[in-house]
């Protein structure tokens, strides 16, 4: 079976979940900005506001896990959903690390390009490494490393461990990093999921009010389904090279021994996510 | 020449008719002119007026016209406005801060020596009078009296200067009639000279020099052109004999290489036998690179002792101009007096170093006298210098009442306290202020403590100061500022003790008490630390500073205190070479220890002390009882003494304190061996060229951005871009030096670019164009700043460009640099 065809089965075989991601983060967003708009006038409208935020925390980690699952269902659920789930709380954290440190990078660039223009020969300091030059490569490597290094660095880890927890097998992760055929996937998602809604909205407003409302209806409609679909089609395609991965024996042995050596009840409830050809 | 003009004016009654009428319409060079002035009321009576006459060279106005006004228009305007005698003759001086033009610099010394080296003997050609003066003003007098019969005369010579002249006359009379004159008279010769020569020469420059003769003689002549060249080195060119027809002009080039540092002195000739022209100008050569400097300063106490300074140039600075010098004091004075040296000559001149530039002189003078001891400074010059500098501050005042660093920024509380608390001191010396203004910083005063509840505490403190030592401070503001001070730095508690004193407040005692507990005393001296400037807002070593105001307090409070003496010598051993740190911190310390002075009337005791250098004495002088107030003895070693480095080693005997500081100083180019900080301060230099584009001629002109290389030619223009960036600081100061035989273009709007880069503006708190560098000051600096300014290409020849600058001016040991460049300038 081929890579696309492979993809195509895992979205058909998904669906719902995919289907889930369009209107559960529409959802989220929504009741995100109802949330901003919550009085805090009684008790029960700032214990909403306290648990609004948590419940569409664990909402949206419980709708990336159980997607992220159902697409690479080939090798089985290890651990419960809801622990899925909360590795996905870790990984999320370490992700919102990653963009605090390119936040205070971004704010370093003007320093650092000042800094590196001024260590340039002088004819390449007004030519080619001009300090607008610079910025603007920072800039770029920053948009990189905040969209497709960091995102495509998380999102192997993410995924196996929303299925393995802790206990993923670590060298088909690293093998996808390797992978020639995931970074260029990466880029072209984000570039189409990221950049192209960017653009949409460059155009000089014109024509009547209604027109322009409408227009901005679309492109927001436009840019959401670009965005989630990119993100789904990542994690289809991050399925996909995941189960061509070949498990060796000593790996394969290793890993669910240990899931299967905990406890009595919890070693019942994997056996039943186990699929019947893989308990077999 | 008679120049009469009635002003149609309604108050026809009012205006006087001024005519001055000169005894010849041409002159030559400094021959001298006389005047008839003549005032008379409409009727054409003659009347007693008091009249100001200025000769000026004509061209000034076309640089900056008069805008002075008509002064019946002034007195008797359509509007009804208070009379301000002040402002009748507005004297605006910018960017002027001990500069002088290099031409008006040499006139200063008043001699005249023509040199007539290359006039052979038995030469039948005329000798001419060789030119040197060049000042832009002839003559000035505000003070001349016409008599009864309406008529004054006033005479004078003029200077060297080819030129016309404007005669500026404004009269009053004591019934209030007002008038005014502009007259012109023609200083000319028949056969001129002229040299082409840039404003100055930077080691290492090469260039072409262009000696023109015209001919307005009615004959055609041959004119031996002649140059005398005097410290530079003549690379080819030598004396012609050309042919000029009448009306005609013709010239003969010189190149030319400045290889030493100093003055060039060149004398251009234009010959003939029935007359002759003969030009001198000198022009100076400054080093080439930034100059470097180490100081260290020490104390030798009673008996015998030594004390050694250690001292290095770095192996690529110019040999040729390294300098070493060593300054022995008997007494603290002597301290005082080397550092008042420092703030006199600091080039800048905002208004905190304006102040601090005469303020401290002014002190030290005043103390001095009360002691009734003869002072080393001169009374002619520090009176001078304040009329100067209290010019300049009435200038800077802003609307407000308050001062900014500059005219045209806001105003800042320290700096409006800081002018405040000098104008009040120059009031207490006996200078004649401008009360008013002293009365509108005060209230300016008042109204930021009253905006600023929660002010920086130290900031709070020294405005209570200002405001009690020049005629009193609210109790409230006084109770708010000794309630803080828990939160108070030493100086700012200093600070708030000095305002209490002077508002004859118990509590003074108190605050003295708790600064004495503070101190941190040996056997010998004792400070106040400091590190973080709560008056200007950064982080530094300020313990001279608060030091210096802690002694002041203490000599107030507690005279008795044993801390007194052994501040008085902490400060002295601790300068940076002659001064202390910054101008602000080196004004206040002189503040301090002029009090101490006061107190102790310090004497010298007898001591004997000799320099040595690498073992080698190069000085041995005797101090007496009665030289404490004596100028310091300062040594300049000889560069072949000096070397490449050492150890200076003062050798003391005797009872006194001996203090000494010393100061290596080189120029280097080389930014690997002094650039500091490049992250956190940097700075580029990028030449770019105007290549103007014009398709058709009818279409305007346009120009194109394009970065410089190779070699350009007279006639193009220059864009300098010159950007600092780095994080945080305040109070930065950039200059960038510009090649010898280029000129500052103004006004960089009249040059239409296409494609304009994003980095073209002007983002700067103050922009001064100098004889010889571009300087840019940034009263904040946030991470990153961009200057552009516009050069016209003059004189050919090779120039050497000395890497630009950029620090924090109170912060003098951090400092960034360019690398060097070269202009390569065709004809």
């Amino acid at each position: 079976m081929s890579y696309f065809v492979d993809l195509i089965r895992r979205l058909r075989l998904s669906w719902r979940w995919a289907l889930a991601q369009f209107v559960g983060v529409a959802l989220f967003v929504l009741v995100g900005l109802a949330w901003t708009r919550l009085p805090e006038k009684h008790w029960w409208q700032v214990a909403l506001s306290l648990l609004i935020p948590v419940l569409l925390a664990i909402s949206l980690l419980e709708l990336q896990a159980g997607t992220m699952r159902k697409l690479a269902d080939d090798d089985g659920k290890r651990v419960k959903l809801v622990w899925g789930a909360a590795t996905l709380l870790v990984w999320a954290a370490m992700f919102c690390a990653c963009w605090v440190i390119l936040d205070w990078c971004d704010d370093q660039f003007s320093r650092w390009a000042s800094y590196l223009n001024s260590r340039a020969p002088a004819h390449m300091r007004a030519t080619l490494f001009t300090f607008d030059h610079i910025q603007r490569w920072l800039t770029i490597l920053e948009w990189i490393l905040r969209w497709i290094i960091v995102p495509g660095k998380i999102a192997p880890y993410a995924m196996v461990s929303a299925e393995w927890g802790w206990r993923p097998p670590w060298l088909r992760v690293l093998r996808i990093l390797w992978s020639w055929r995931w970074w260029p996937a990466m880029a072209l998602v984000t570039l189409v999921g990221v950049l192209l809604p960017g653009y949409l909205f460059e155009s000089v407003p014109s024509g009547s009010v209604t027109a322009q409302v409408w227009r901005v209806v679309l492109k927001l409609a436009a840019s959401y389904l670009l965005g989630v679909g990119c993100w789904v089609l990542m994690l289809a395609w991050l399925a996909v090279l995941f189960g061509r991965q070949q498990l060796p024996p000593a790996e394969e042995a290793l890993v669910p021994a240990a899931v299967l050596t905990g406890p009595e009840e919890r070693s019942a409830s994997v056996e039943a996510d186990v699929p019947p050809e893989e308990a077999t | 020449m008679t120049a009469q003009k009635s002003l149609k004016v309604p108050l026809v009654e009012r205006t006087l008719t001024v005519t001055a009428t000169p005894n010849k319409t041409k002159f030559l060079p400094g021959e001298k002119g006389s005047f008839d002035v003549f005032a008379a009321d409409f009727a054409g009576k003659p009347v007693e007026a008091d009249l100001s006459f200025g000769e000026v060279d004509e061209a000034l106005y076309a640089v900056r016209p008069d805008e002075t006004g008509n002064i019946v228009n002034f007195f008797y305007p359509r509007r009804e406005v208070s009379l301000d005698p002040q402002t009748s003759f507005d004297f605006y001086f910018f960017g002027e801060a001990g500069t002088k033009s290099p031409l008006l610099a040499q006139l200063a010394n008043g001699q005249f020596h023509p040199r007539l080296a290359q006039v052979k003997p038995g030469s039948d050609l005329v000798v001419p009078k060789v030119r040197k003066a060049f000042p832009d003003t002839a003559y000035w007098n505000p003070n001349v009296h016409t008599g009864p019969d309406g008529h004054a005369r006033v005479e004078f010579n003029f200077p060297d200067a080819l030129t016309t002249w404007r005669t500026t006359i404004r009269a009053m009379t004591d019934d209030g009639k007002a008038g005014g004159v502009v007259t012109r008279v023609l200083v000319r010769k028949n056969l001129i000279v002229r040299l082409a020569a840039p404003r100055f020469f930077r080691q290492g420059d090469e260039t072409t020099l262009r000696v023109i003769a015209h001919n307005y003689l009615e004959t055609a002549k041959d004119v031996t052109f002649a140059l005398d060249v005097k410290g530079l080195e003549v690379i080819s060119g030598q004396g012609k004999i050309v042919s000029i027809p009448p009306k005609g002009e013709s010239y003969v080039d010189w190149r030319v290489r400045a290889h030493a540092t100093g003055n060039a002195v060149l004398t251009a000739k234009a010959l003939t036998k029935e007359e002759s022209d003969a030009l001198e100008m000198t022009l100076p050569i400054p080093p080439f690179g930034v100059k470097q400097r180490a100081a260290g300063s020490g104390v030798v106490f009673s008996g015998e002792g030594q004390s050694q300074w250690p001292y290095s140039y770095p192996p690529g600075s110019d040999a040729g101009i390294r300098g070493l010098t060593v300054t022995v004091a008997p007494s603290v004075a002597g301290t005082v007096f080397d550092a008042l040296d420092y703030l006199t000559s600091y080039p800048w001149g905002c208004t905190e170093q304006t102040m601090s530039s005469f303020l401290p002189d002014l002190i030290v003078a005043q103390a001095i006298d009360k002691l009734h001891i003869k002072s080393p400074i001169d009374r002619i010059e520090l009176n001078r210098m304040v009329q100067a500098g209290l010019e300049r501050l009435y200038g800077f005042q802003h609307d407000d009442g308050g001062w900014g660093w500059w005219p045209d920024d806001p105003s800042r509380l320290f700096m409006t306290a800081y002018v405040v608390s000098g104008l009040g001191q120059a009031r207490d010396a006996g200078y004649k202020i401008e009360e008013y203004r002293l009365q509108r910083g005060r209230t300016a005063l008042d109204k930021m403590l009253a905006a600023h509840p929660e002010m920086i505490p130290d900031l709070r403190a020294y405005t209570v100061y200002a405001l009690a030592t020049t005629g009193g401070a609210p109790k409230e503001a006084l109770d708010k500022a000794w309630e803080s001070r828990d939160k108070l730095s030493y100086e700012g508690l200093a600070l708030v003790g000095l305002a209490l004193d002077a508002a004859g407040d118990p509590r003074a005692s108190e605050a003295a008490q708790l600064i004495e507990k503070k101190a941190k005393a040996t056997g010998t001296d004792a400070y106040w630390a400091g590190n973080y400037d709560g008056l200007l807002d950064y982080w530094d070593d300020t313990s001279p500073e608060t030091t210096a105001l802690a002694l002041k307090l203490l000599v107030r409070q507690d005279k008795a205190s044993a801390l007194v003496p052994k501040a008085a010598i902490w400060l002295g051993k601790h300068r940076d070479g002659t001064y202390w740190f910054s101008t602000k911190q080196t004004s206040m310390v002189i503040a301090g220890l002029t009090d101490y002075l006061a107190l102790s009337g310090e004497l010298a005791n007898t001591s004997e002390v000799e320099i040595l250098v690498n073992g080698a004495s190069v000085g041995k002088r005797h101090f007496g009882a009665g030289e404490g107030f004596a100028s310091p003895w300062r040594i300049v070693v000889p560069v072949a003494q000096a070397g490449g480095g050492g150890q200076v080693t003062v050798r003391k005997s005797g009872n006194g304190i001996t203090y000494w500081s010393a100061e290596n100083n080189w120029y280097s180019a080389d930014r690997k061996s002094f650039q500091q900080g490049q992250l956190a301060l940097n700075i580029t230099r990028d030449y770019y060229l105007l290549q103007k584009k014009q398709a058709t001629p009818s279409d305007p002109i346009t120009y194109d951005l394009v970065p410089l290389k190779g070699a350009v030619h007279v006639g193009d223009v220059l864009a300098i871009k010159l950007a600092v960036g780095g994080t945080n600081w305040k109070y930065l100061l950039a200059e960038d030096p510009i090649p010898a035989g280029t000129e500052f273009l103004d006004h960089s709007e009249l040059y239409k670019l296409n494609n304009k880069p994003d980095w073209w503006g002007d983002w700067f708190t103050r922009k001064e164009f100098h004889d010889d560098r571009a300087a840019f000051f940034n009263t904040e600096f946030n991470g990153r700043r961009e200057y552009v300014y516009l050069l016209k290409v003059v004189n050919p020849g090779r120039f050497a460009i000395s890497p630009a600058q950029a620090g924090p001016m109170y912060q003098s040991t951090i400092q960034t640099t360019t690398d060097p460049a070269t202009l390569e300038v065709q004809p």
